[in-house]
C-alpha cells in the first residue's frame, strides 16, 4: 500500500510529464507558427511556471532552479516584449529536454540532482536573459556550501530591475493595469513563511473556515536571479550571497521568526555577513570612486544613486545604524552630484577604517553629557543582535576593517535594536537639546567668523541630527543635514537655515521660554508608531507560536496566554489603543478552535487599525506593516475562504437573522484584506460595500434576500477567477468588479424604484456636492417632483448661528410650497454652510423674494442656483445597463406584496361581476312583471312612465359603475403584470455567473471550460431562477467531474406560456449514467418539472432538457367550464375553438378519440374530466390547442370568456398533477385551475405515436 | 441604566434633532455633542463612560473618517455612522466599514434631516440597540 510520500512522487511524476508535454507542445506549436501566438506562450509559460512549483514543493532546488530560468526566459517574451525567435525556442527545447531527464532521474532517486550536468545550460539561459534585458551575463554559479539563507530577498534591488524578469514585487494599484499581477514576492515568500509558522499545513485555518483540503501554498520568492541581474547591472560587487542563484536542495526555505521577517532582518548577521556587507562597502567605494573619475551628467548621478541604495538595503538587513544615517540622506534628495558622490565615498571608507563618516566630527568630542541616549557602535564584526552571538574567531579575523568604537559608546541592546525606542522622556529631551543647540547657533551667527564658525556650526548641527536620527525624526534629519553636509555657507545662508530650524523648533515644541522642559516636546507620532510597532514585531513570533498551539495537542496554558496578552497590553494601554488592549485579552481568554481564530484576527485587525493611524512613513523595508501580514495570511486561505463564503451563502437561504452575519463579516474581511495585498482596490471596497449592505439586512433580523445572495455569489465567482488568475501567474480580468461595484451601489435605488440616483444628478444637472449623497427617499421624491413639472434650485444657507432662522427656514422648505429634496455641507473658507437642493411650483423671483422675507438682512439665505430640468434620455439610454442593476426588494416581500395585489384584484372582479350581472337587468320590465304577477293591474300613464324614468336613470348609473369597474379591473390587471415584471429578471442573472462558475471548477480540476448561452434576456421569476441554479450546477459539476470531463457548454433558454425550458449541450461523449442523474431527475419531477437526457450522435456529447414551470405569471387565459369546474386555457396556446361532432375513435389507443378538423390531421381529443359513459351524441364545443407543433382538442360545456389571471404554484395535494400548472382566482371570485398546456400535449403526443 | 451616548455633527439642526430623537429613547442618554471630529476627539478623554458615537462625515477641521480612524483606537464607545452620504454599499459606506464603524446608518434627506425620526427613527433605534448589545 502506498504511503503518502509515495503518492506525492507519483503525483510530481505524472504532474511533471504533463508540464513537460504540455512546454513541447508550446513550442512545436509556436515553432510552427499557427494559431494564437499569445496563447501558446501563455500556455508554455503555465506548463514551465506549474512544473517549476510542483519541484519546489518537493525541495528540488536544482530541477526548480533551471524551470525558474527557463520561465524567465518565457516571461520577457510573454510580458516584456522580446520577440520570439529560434535561438529562444532552441534553449527552451533544450532545457525541457533537460528537465525531462532531471523529473526522471528525481522521481526515481527522490533527491535533487548533481548540479553540474545543467550548469552549462543555466548559463546559457542566465546569459541570454542577460542579453535581452539589457544586463550582463552573471556568473556561473558558485559552488553551493558557500550560498547564504537562500530566501533572503534583496527586494528592494530586484524592484528597480525594470527590464528584468519578474522584478515587479510591486503590482500597479490595480491589477488589472498590471502588466502581471503577481503578489509581491516578499509577501509571497512571507506567506510561505507564515504557513511554516502555522504548522505548514494551514493548521490554523481549519477550525475557522472548516475544511481545508485546498494544497499548500506554492512560495514564489525566488527573486535571485533578478538580484543578480540588478547587482551586475549596477556593477554592484558580487558578495558570495547574492551570487547564489539557486537555493539549497535542503533544507527548504528556513525563517527563523516573524519578528525577523517584519523587521526586515532577513539575514541573520553573523561574522560571515558583516564580512561580506564590508566587502560590498569596499566595493561599493571603488565603484564610486570610478563613477567620480568619470563622471558623466547625464548617467553617473544615477549610478551612483543605485550604489547607495544597494549599500543601504544591505546595511538595512544587517541592521547597521550608522551606515543607514550616512546613506540615508544621500537617497531621500535627488541622486547625489559628483561633490555629493566623492564625499559620499570618503565617508563610506571612514567608517570602514572604524572613523565616523562625518570627518570633523569624527575628531570632535561628543556633544553636551544629555541625558540623551548614545549614538550608537556599530560593531560590525560582532553581530550582537543575536542572543547568543557565538562569533567564530577565525571568521572575524578575516572580516575586514571593522569600526572598533566611537566617541559615544552604548549599551549593546541598544546597538542591537539600532535605534533607541522613542518614548516621551526621549523626546523631551530632544527639545531641551534643540533649543540649546539653536542657542549656541545662534551665537555662532551672531559672532561669525568664515574660518572657523561654518565648522562649529557643522558640528552642532551634526550632533542634533545625529540624535534625531536615534529617535527617527526624519523631518528634522533631513533640515540639519544641508547644515551638517555643508562644504561651503555664506554667513546669511547660515542664518537663514537656523531661523528655520527655529521656527519649526517654535512650530513643533512651541516657545522655548514658555513651555519648561519636561512639558515641552510632544510626542512624534511617527516615532512613538514605530518604536510600537518594533516592539510589537517581537511578539509575533510568540503569537504565532500561540496560535499553533492552540490550534494543535499542546494549547497554551493560561498563564502563558495571561502572559501573551499582557505584553501585548504593556505595550498598548500607554499608547490608549483600548480596544488593542481588549483583543489582547480576548486572546488570553477564547477556547481553542474558531473562537480564538477569531479572536487571533481581530487582534490583527486592530493592529492595522493602529497602523491606519499613523503616517505611512513609519513603515519602510525595514518595518512590515501589521496589513501586509494579514495580507499575506488571508491570501494564503483564500481559496478556502471563498469555499467557506459559498457555503455559507448557499445555508443562508434559509436561516435567519444575527446568526449568519459575524461569519459572513469575518470571511469577507478576510477577502478584503487578500484583494489589499494584491492591491485590487476596488475588490477591496467592494467586499466592504457588500459587508454593508448584508450588515443592513441583519439588523432587521432577517436572512439575507434572494437578490442579495445571488450578488454574493457572483462575487465569490468572480473572486475565485481573480485569485485564481493571480495565482497562476496571470493578468486577473477586474472589469466585472468594477460592474459589480456600481452594482452594489445602486442596489438600493433599484429596491425603491426605477430611478438611481445618477439619472437624478444628470435630468437635474446637479453640481458635484450633491453626487452621490442621495438617498433612495430624496432621488423618489426629486422623480416625483419632475413628475410634477416643479422647479429646482440650490439653496444656499448658512444656518449654524440662528437657531430661529434656521428653525424658520427648515420648517418652509418641508411644508406646503416647497419640498426639500436633500442638502449637503459646503465648506467655504472657515464657514460651514449648506446647499440645499429644493423642488417648487414658485418661479425664480418669487422664490428670491421669499427667501428675502425669511432672512431680512439678505446675507445668510440666497439662491445658489436655478437649475433646469433636462429631458429624460431615450429609453434604454438614461439608466446605467439595467440589466445587470439587482433589485434589493425581499423576495417574501414581494410576494406577500403580489398576493395581496391578486387577492384585490379578484375581489374586484367578484363585484364587477355581480354588478355587471345588476347592470343587465331591465329593472322596468322586471317590475312591471313583477307586479303584473301580483294581480296589480295596470298602472297608470302618467305613473308608469315616472317610474320608468327613475329605473331607466339608476339602470344607466348602475352601468356607468359597471363601466368604471371595468376599467378599474383592466388597472388591477396592469397593475398584477407590474408586480410580477418587477420580480423578473433576465435570465442572463442566471447564466452569467454559471459561466463563472463553470470556469472555476474546471480549474480547480485542471481543465478549462467555457460556456456560451442564448436567451440571456428571457424574463424569469426570482423563485424560479433560484430553482434552475441548483440542478445546472449539479449538471455541469456532473459532466465535469467524469472520465471526459466536457469542455464546452452551451445554454439556452425558452419561456413559454406556462413553463421554461432550458437546455443544457456540451461535448464530453461520457453517457450520464451516474445515479446523481435519477436523484436530480426525481427532484426535478417532485417540483413539477422535468429532467431529460439525450446522447448527440458519434459521441458528440449530451443534451438535458429541463423544464420548469413558470410561477407567479400573469396569464391572458380563456375560462371554460367543463361540468362545475372551471378551467383556464392560456389564450397563446388556443389554435381554434369550434363545435363540431366528427370524432374518430381510435381502438389502438383503448377507446382514445380523435377529432377531424378541416386543416391538418387528426387532433387527439383530451377530456379534462372523465366523461360519462352515457354522453350524449351530437356536436360539441372544443379549444383545440396547441403546443410544440402539437395539438390536443379539450372539450369543453361552455366559455366564459377571456380574462387576466394570475398563476399561482399548486401546492400540498394538488401540487401532484400534472396536467395543470396552477391556480387562479377567476373575476367571479371561483377558483380556476391553469392547464398546463405543454405537460397535456406532450402526453397525448406519446399517446397519439402509440396510436399511430 | 441608559447608555450614553455622543453626537458628533456640524450641522446644529441636525445636532437638533439627533438630540430630539435620542429624548424620545429612554434607553439613550445624550452626554455629548460635538460640531467636528476633532472637538469629539478632544472630549473622549473625558468620557469614558460612553457607549455610543453617532458621527456624521462632513465636518470641517476634522471629517468623520479621520475621526473614527483615531477614536477607534482610543474608546471602547461603539461607533456608528449616521451620514447623508453613506447610501447602502456606496464607497463612502464601504471606507467607513473599512476603518471599523460598528454601525452605518443613512440619513434619509442630507445633511441636515428634519425627517429623520420619522423616516429612519426605527432603523437608527434597531442599530443602536444591536450596538450595545440592548
Amino acid at each position: 500500500m502506498m504511503d503518502e510520500m509515495d503518492e506525492i512522487w507519483m503525483l510530481y511524476a505524472d504532474d511533471g510529464a504533463q508540464s513537460l508535454d504540455a512546454m513541447e507542445a508550446a513550442l512545436d506549436a509556436l515553432e510552427g507558427g499557427k494559431g494564437d501566438m499569445g496563447a501558446h506562450i501563455g500556455a508554455l509559460f503555465r506548463a514551465v511556471h506549474t512544473f517549476k512549483g510542483n519541484s519546489r514543493v518537493l525541495g528540488l532546488a536544482q530541477v526548480e532552479g533551471l524551470a525558474h530560468l527557463a520561465e524567465d526566459l518565457i516571461g520577457l517574451v510573454r510580458d516584456e516584449g522580446v520577440p520570439l525567435n529560434g535561438e529562444i525556442t532552441d534553449i527552451l527545447m533544450r532545457t525541457g529536454d533537460a528537465l525531462r531527464g532531471m523529473l526522471e532521474e528525481t522521481a526515481d532517486t527522490r533527491a535533487d540532482v548533481e548540479p553540474g550536468p545543467t550548469a552549462g545550460l543555466k548559463q546559457d539561459l542566465r546569459t541570454m536573459i542577460g542579453r535581452l534585458t539589457g544586463a550582463e551575463a552573471e556568473p556561473a554559479e558558485p559552488a553551493p556550501t558557500a550560498e547564504p539563507q537562500p530566501d533572503v530577498v534583496p527586494q528592494k534591488a530586484a524592484a528597480e530591475a525594470p527590464a528584468a524578469p519578474k522584478s515587479e514585487p510591486e503590482p500597479e494599484p490595480e491589477a488589472a493595469s498590471a502588466p502581471k499581477a503577481k503578489a509581491p514576492v516578499f509577501d509571497m515568500g512571507l506567506a510561505g513563511l507564515l504557513d511554516q509558522l502555522d504548522g505548514g499545513d494551514g493548521a490554523e485555518f481549519d477550525e475557522f473556515e472548516g475544511d481545508d483540503d485546498e494544497p499548500e501554498f506554492e512560495p514564489e520568492d525566488d527573486p535571485e536571479p533578478e538580484a543578480e541581474l540588478e547587482a551586475e547591472e549596477d556593477g554592484a560587487p558580487q558578495s558570495e550571497a547574492e551570487a547564489e542563484p539557486e537555493p539549497e536542495p535542503e533544507p527548504a526555505p528556513q525563517v527563523k521568526t516573524v519578528a525577523e521577517v517584519t523587521e526586515g532582518k532577513l539575514l541573520a548577521p553573523d561574522s560571515e555577513h558583516h564580512k561580506i556587507f564590508n566587502d560590498m562597502a569596499d566595493k561599493t567605494c571603488a565603484a564610486l570612486d570610478a563613477l567620480v573619475a568619470e563622471w558623466v551628467e547625464d548617467t553617473s548621478p544615477r549610478a551612483a544613486h543605485r550604489q547607495a541604495d544597494n549599500l543601504h538595503y544591505a546595511a538595512g538587513q544587517l541592521n547597521l545604524a550608522d551606515w543607514l544615517a550616512l546613506l540615508e540622506p544621500v537617497l531621500s534628495g535627488d541622486a547625489p552630484d559628483l561633490a555629493a558622490t566623492r564625499d559620499l565615498s570618503a565617508a563610506i571608507r571612514r567608517l570602514l577604517s572604524g572613523e565616523s563618516a562625518a570627518p570633523e566630527v569624527a575628531e570632535e568630542p561628543a556633544p553636551e553629557p544629555e541625558p540623551m541616549p548614545e549614538p550608537a557602535v556599530d560593531v560590525v564584526s560582532e553581530p550582537v543582535a543575536e542572543p547568543e552571538p557565538a562569533p567564530e574567531p577565525q571568521v572575524e579575523a578575516k572580516a575586514a576593517p571593522v569600526k572598533k568604537t566611537t566617541a559615544r559608546p552604548k549599551p549593546a541592546a541598544e546597538v542591537a535594536e539600532g535605534k533607541l525606542r522613542a518614548d516621551q522622556t526621549y523626546h523631551q529631551i530632544f527639545a531641551d537639546m534643540v533649543f540649546k543647540t539653536l542657542d549656541k547657533m545662534d551665537a555662532l551667527c551672531a559672532n561669525w567668523s568664515e574660518d572657523s564658525s561654518l565648522a562649529a556650526l557643522r558640528k552642532e548641527a551634526d550632533g542634533l541630527r545625529y540624535a534625531a536620527q536615534q529617535l527617527d525624526l526624519t523631518g528634522w534629519v533631513a533640515l540639519l543635514d544641508p547644515v551638517a553636509e555643508a562644504t561651503g555657507m555664506s554667513h546669511a545662508a547660515a542664518k537663514d537655515h537656523v531661523a528655520e530650524l527655529r521656527a519649526r523648533a517654535a512650530q513643533e515644541f512651541g516657545d522655548a521660554d514658555a513651555a519648561p522642559a519636561q512639558t515641552r516636546g510632544p510626542i512624534d507620532p511617527a516615532a512613538d508608531g514605530r518604536a510600537f510597532f518594533q516592539a510589537i514585531a517581537e511578539l509575533y513570533p510568540l503569537i504565532a507560536d500561540q496560535g499553533m498551539r492552540m490550534g494543535g495537542d499542546t494549547p497554551c496554558t493560561m498563564e502563558e496566554r495571561r502572559d501573551l496578552a499582557e505584553r501585548i497590553a504593556d505595550l498598548a494601554a500607554p499608547r490608549e489603543y483600548v480596544r488593542l488592549v481588549d483583543s489582547a485579552h480576548r486572546l488570553s481568554q477564547e477556547p481553542a478552535g474558531h473562537a480564538y481564530r477569531a479572536a487571533e484576527l481581530a487582534l490583527y485587525e486592530e493592529l492595522v487599525s493602529v497602523e491606519r493611524s499613523l503616517p505611512a512613513s513609519v513603515f519602510d523595508a525595514e518595518m512590515m506593516p501589521p496589513s501586509k501580514l494579514l495580507g499575506a495570511w488571508c491570501v494564503d486561505h483564500i481559496f478556502e475562504t471563498l469555499q467557506s463564503l459559498r457555503k455559507g451563502m448557499e445555508a443562508r437561504s434559509v436561516e435567519d437573522g444575527a446568526n449568519w452575519f459575524p461569519a459572513f463579516s469575518t470571511l469577507m474581511r478576510q477577502v478584503h484584506f487578500a484583494c489589499l495585498n494584491y492591491r485590487i482596490e476596488t475588490a477591496s471596497q467592494l467586499t466592504m460595500a457588500l459587508i454593508d449592505l448584508f450588515a443592513r439586512v441583519r439588523v432587521d433580523q432577517k436572512a439575507p434576500d434572494v437578490i442579495l445572495l445571488q450578488m454574493g455569489r457572483g462575487f465569490v465567482d468572480t473572486m475565485e477567477l481573480v485569485f485564481d488568475a493571480l495565482d497562476q501567474g496571470d493578468t486577473p480580468d477586474t472589469s466585472r468588479i468594477e460592474k459589480m461595484f456600481e452594482e452594489a451601489t445602486n442596489a438600493c435605488f433599484v429596491a425603491s424604484g426605477v430611478m438611481t440616483a445618477k439619472s437624478i444628478e444628470s435630468r437635474l444637472g446637479l453640481p458635484p456636492e450633491f453626487h452621490r449623497v442621495m438617498s433612495p427617499e430624496s432621488v423618489k421624491t426629486a422623480h416625483e417632483a419632475i413628475k410634477e413639472g416643479l422647479h429646482f434650485y440650490v439653496l444656499r444657507a448658512d444656518l449654524n448661528d440662528d437657531d430661529a432662522l434656521a428653525q424658520g427656514f427648515l420648517e418652509w422648505i418641508t411644508t406646503g410650497v416647497v419640498r426639500m429634496i436633500t442638502n449637503v455641507t459646503v465648506f467655504l473658507d472657515k464657514a460651514t454652510l449648506f446647499d440645499f437642493l429644493v423642488a417648487s411650483s414658485l418661479e425664480e423671483d418669487r422664490m428670491v423674494e421669499r427667501l428675502a422675507m425669511l432672512d431680512t438682512t439678505g446675507t445668510r439665505l440666497m439662491m445658489a442656483q436655478a437649475l433646469k430640468v433636462r429631458e429624460a434620455p431615450e429609453a434604454g439610454a438614461a439608466e446605467p445597463d439595467t440589466l445587470d442593476l439587482i433589485p434589493m426588494s425581499d423576495v417574501g416581500d414581494s410576494l406577500a406584496l403580489l398576493e395581496a395585489v391578486g387577492a384585490i384584484s379578484a375581489s374586484h372582479a367578484q363585484l364587477e361581476h355581480e354588478l355587471t350581472q345588476l347592470a343587465s337587468v331591465d329593472l322596468v320590465q322586471d317590475v312591471m312583471e313583477a307586479l303584473r304577477a301580483t294581480g296589480v293591474g295596470e298602472l297608470e300613464q302618467r305613473v308608469r312612465s315616472v317610474l320608468r324614468d327613475r329605473l331607466e336613470q339608476h339602470n344607466m348609473r348602475l352601468q356607468e359603475i359597471s363601466e368604471s369597474g371595468a376599467q378599474l379591473s383592466a388597472e388591477l390587471s396592469h397593475l398584477q403584470q407590474e408586480s410580477v415584471a418587477q420580480r423578473s429578471r433576465p435570465s442572463e442573472v442566471l447564466l452569467r455567473p454559471l459561466k463563472a462558475y463553470v470556469a472555476t471548477q474546471a480549474r480547480k480540476i485542471g481543465v478549462d471550460a467555457s460556456v456560451t448561452y442564448v436567451g440571456g434576456d428571457v424574463m424569469l421569476d426570482q423563485m424560479l431562477i433560484e430553482e434552475l441554479r441548483g440542478p445546472l450546477k449539479t449538471l455541469v459539476n456532473l459532466r465535469l467531474s467524469g472520465e471526459y470531463p466536457a469542455s464546452r457548454f452551451h445554454i439556452s433558454v425558452e419561456a413559454e406560456s406556462d413553463h421554461v425550458r432550458v437546455e443544457l449541450t456540451d461535448n464530453s461523449p461520457e453517457a450520464p449514467v451516474s445515479e446523481a442523474y435519477a436523484v436530480l431527475a426525481d427532484e426535478m419531477a417532485r417540483k413539477k418539472g422535468a429532467l431529460r437526457r439525450v446522447s448527440l450522435p458519434a459521441g458528440a456529447g449530451v443534451r438535458f432538457h429541463l423544464r420548469v414551470p413558470q410561477h407567479m405569471i400573469v396569464l391572458d387565459g380563456m375560462v371554460v367550464r367543463v361540468g362545475h369546474v372551471r378551467y383556464v386555457l392560456p389564450v397563446d396556446s388556443i389554435h381554434r375553438i369550434l363545435q363540431t361532432d366528427r370524432l374518430l375513435p381510435v381502438a389502438a389507443s383503448g377507446g382514445a378519440r380523435m377529432l377531424h378538423i378541416d386543416e391538418g390531421p387528426l387532433v387527439p381529443v383530451h377530456p379534462l374530466l372523465p366523461e360519462p359513459a352515457d354522453m350524449p351524441a351530437g356536436a360539441r364545443l372544443y379549444v383545440v390547442l396547441s403546443s410544440n407543433q402539437t395539438r390536443i382538442a379539450i372539450p369543453v360545456d361552455e366559455l366564459l370568456g377571456q380574462q387576466l389571471v394570475m398563476l399561482r404554484p399548486l401546492q400540498g395535494v394538488l401540487s401532484g398533477m400534472r396536467d395543470m400548472s396552477g391556480i387562479a382566482v377567476l373575476s367571479g371570485g371561483e377558483v380556476g385551475m391553469v392547464v398546463a398546456v405543454s405537460a397535456l400535449a406532450s402526453g397525448d403526443e406519446s399517446k397519439a405515436s402509440v396510436a399511430a | 441604566m441608559p447608555y450614553n451616548v455622543m453626537v458628533v455633527d456640524d450641522a446644529a439642526m441636525m445636532r437638533l434633532y439627533i438630540s430630539s430623537f435620542l429624548k424620545s429613547r429612554k434607553d439613550f442618554k445624550l452626554v455629548a455633542q460635538a460640531a467636528n471630529g476633532q472637538e469629539a476627539l478632544d472630549k473622549l478623554p473625558d468620557l469614558p463612560d460612553l457607549d455610543l458615537i453617532l458621527l456624521d462625515i462632513e465636518m470641517p477641521v476634522m471629517d468623520g473618517l479621520e475621526f473614527l480612524r483615531h477614536a477607534k483606537l482610543k474608546t471602547r464607545a461603539k461607533i456608528c455612522m449616521l451620514s447623508s452620504v453613506t447610501v447602502q454599499g456606496s464607497p463612502l459606506a464601504a471606507k467607513a466599514r473599512e476603518l471599523g464603524a460598528d454601525g452605518v446608518v443613512s440619513k434619509p434627506s442630507g445633511t441636515v434631516s428634519h425627517d429623520l425620526e420619522e423616516k429612519t427613527g426605527d432603523e437608527l433605534t434597531r442599530v443602536m440597540r444591536a450596538l450595545v448589545g440592548a
